[in-house]
Order: structure tokens, then C-alpha cells, then sequence
């Protein structure tokens, strides 16, 4: 029921605007050659089912083409990111995806593109973003910054993470696992959680990414 | 009760025990002194655009040093 009305509420707001999403649109149509070409095998921790409405989508960060595999793996939503400013370092590229990414200065607290962040899943769309903060040289998952439990509260959306695998070779099948949903109500009652439980709960977020990278070893390293 | 009464009400709320708030002063700097860190500083400003019903942006966040600048931000918009 609830999923019914968050998907009413993503269509009406899709209604109101014309054109507002046609970046996002051709960000997608863009992908469709990535589709052909990584074959994505998708896994799941538990049950696959789609996401709807608002969802901050969490992944590992090892590739600068991890945002176009999320938009694959996620090929039925429209996504946004959230994206470092260094990244737009040039027009082209602010052209290209400004319209996409949501920009958050590292070097400040940011609170402007904390508050565009929480405002697009508010509106009942996807926003991805890469909690490890910048391009990682391990697979690993070791550590995450507490953003995204902060957005995610303050949105009231669920977070889903994902394991973004590595390809080894070309010819490779490209590999995510996608883990269930994480929804921060479940282990806090508080409408205003304190920082002490936002801590707790990325520490949380961080075990939900490990057990999408076990499950990818548990399928495809030990054989 | 003064603004900077629910400051540290709020300050208490939201770091629940983690910061000694019977040390702080109007004159405490908010890093070096309470030992904010920056996504202590996000929640605590988010707590703030709440309960106060005001917005921060990202200018706010170079001029304000002190918990007296924040009281000063809060009283100049309320």
C-alpha cells in the first residue's frame, strides 16, 4: 500500500514538470550500449524485488564507471547522484551532468547539497551515491563516511546498498550484488536520532555492504 | 529560556552525552573547544534549521567559529 502511493506520488511529481528529467532520461538511453556490453548479472541478499519510490542507493566506489553500472543495475529508475565537485572540473562536464549530479564540496560542510539530496528523495526518486568518498584501489569495503545515514534520516527513505564487482577481464560479465533494503526506523525509534545512533547506524550500513561483497565471493571466488 | 538555553538543549539532544555541554560557553569555539567534527557540525545545523525554523547555507558555515555566532545567526533571523 505504502509502496503504491510512493509510486503514485514519483508519477505525479513526473506529471508537474516536463522535461525536467530528460538528462536523466538520455543518461539511461546512454547506458543501453553498457547494457549490451557488461551483460550485468545481478544477485540479491534476499528477496529481488524492484525498489519504488524514494531510495538512497549505496555502493563501493573502485571504477569512474560506477555510476553508469548502478544506472544499469537499477535500468527502471531514474537516478540522481551525489557527486564531488571536483568531478565537474570542466564545462562539458558540468553540462553533461549537472542535471544528474548533485554537488557536495568535500572541503566544507556542505549543508546546501545535503539539503538538494534529501529534497530529490523526498520527491520519491533514487539518488546513488559512494559513501567511501573517493575512487578506492581495494574491492574491499573497510570503512564509510556517515552521510548517507544522515540523508537517509533526514529524508526518511530506505537505503540499499550494493557491491559493485570488479571485472578482471574485458570479456567479463559485470557482476552487482544488491542487498535488502535498509530502513533506519527498524533499529531507531527516535524521531530525531543522535549523532551517537547515526554512528551506530553507518556502522550498520557498513556490515549490509560487507554481507553484498561476501555474498559476491561466497558465488564467484571460491569456485 | 534564552537562545542559548535551547542551544545547549538541543546540543545535548542531538550528541546525547558524547559532548560535556556544562563546559561550553558563548565564547566556546565549535572545534577546537567542544571538538565538533564536520558531519557533527551538518547534523547539529540540520537540528538547528528544525527546531529554530531558519536556514543555513554554506557561507554561514566560514563565518560561524563560536557557539555565540551561532546564537547571533539564530537571533538575527528569528
Amino acid at each position: 500500500m505504502k509502496n503504491k502511493q510512493e509510486s503514485e506520488k514519483t508519477k505525479k511529481n513526473e506529471k508537474q514538470k516536463p522535461g525536467k528529467y530528460l538528462m536523466l532520461d538520455l543518461a539511461r538511453i546512454f547506458c543501453i550500449p553498457t547494457q549490451l556490453y557488461y551483460r550485468m548479472k545481478r544477485e540479491y541478499v534476499g528477496e529481488s524485488t524492484k525498489i519504488q519510490g524514494g531510495a538512497l542507493i549505496v555502493a563501493n566506489h573502485s571504477s569512474f564507471l560506477d555510476p553508469l553500472t548502478l544506472i544499469d543495475a537499477f535500468w527502471y529508475r531514474r537516478l540522481y547522484f551525489l557527486a564531488a565537485e571536483a568531478v565537474m572540473s570542466t564545462k562539458l562536464k558540468r553540462f553533461l551532468m549537472g542535471k544528474i549530479c548533485i554537488t557536495i564540496d568535500r572541503n566544507i560542510s556542505d549543508i546546501e547539497a545535503i539539503r538538494k539530496a534529501v529534497s530529490v528523495l523526498k520527491e520519491g526518486q533514487c539518488l546513488g551515491m559512494f559513501p567511501q568518498g573517493a575512487i578506492q584501489q581495494e574491492q574491499e569495503v573497510n570503512s564509510i563516511k556517515s552521510g548517507a545515514i544522515l540523508i537517509a534520516v533526514q529524508a526518511k527513505v530506505p537505503i540499499v546498498p550494493v557491491y559493485i564487482a570488479k571485472r578482471e577481464h574485458w570479456w567479463q560479465r559485470q557482476k552487482v550484488v544488491i542487498g535488502e533494503p535498509f530502513y533506519y526506523k527498524d533499529y531507531c525509534d527516535k524521531i530525531m536520532p543522535s549523532m551517537g545512533d547515526i554512528q551506530r547506524l553507518s556502522q550498520m550500513l557498513l556490515e549490509r555492504m560487507q554481507e553484498c561483497e561476501t555474498k559476491y565471493e561466497t558465488l564467484y571466488k571460491k569456485k | 529560556m534564552s537562545t542559548f538555553e535551547t542551544l545547549l538543549e538541543l546540543v545535548k539532544s542531538v550528541f546525547d552525552g558524547e559532548l560535556d555541554v556544562t563546559n561550553i560557553t558563548p565564547e566556546s569555539r565549535l572545534i577546537e573547544d567542544i571538538g565538533m567534527q564536520s558531519i557533527g557540525m551538518l547534523y547539529m545545523a540540520v537540528a538547528i534549521e528544525e527546531k529554530f525554523g531558519i536556514k543555513f547555507n554554506n557561507d554561514d558555515f566560514a563565518k560561524i567559529k563560536t557557539v555565540k555566532d551561532i546564537v547571533a545567526r539564530i537571533e538575527g533571523e528569528v
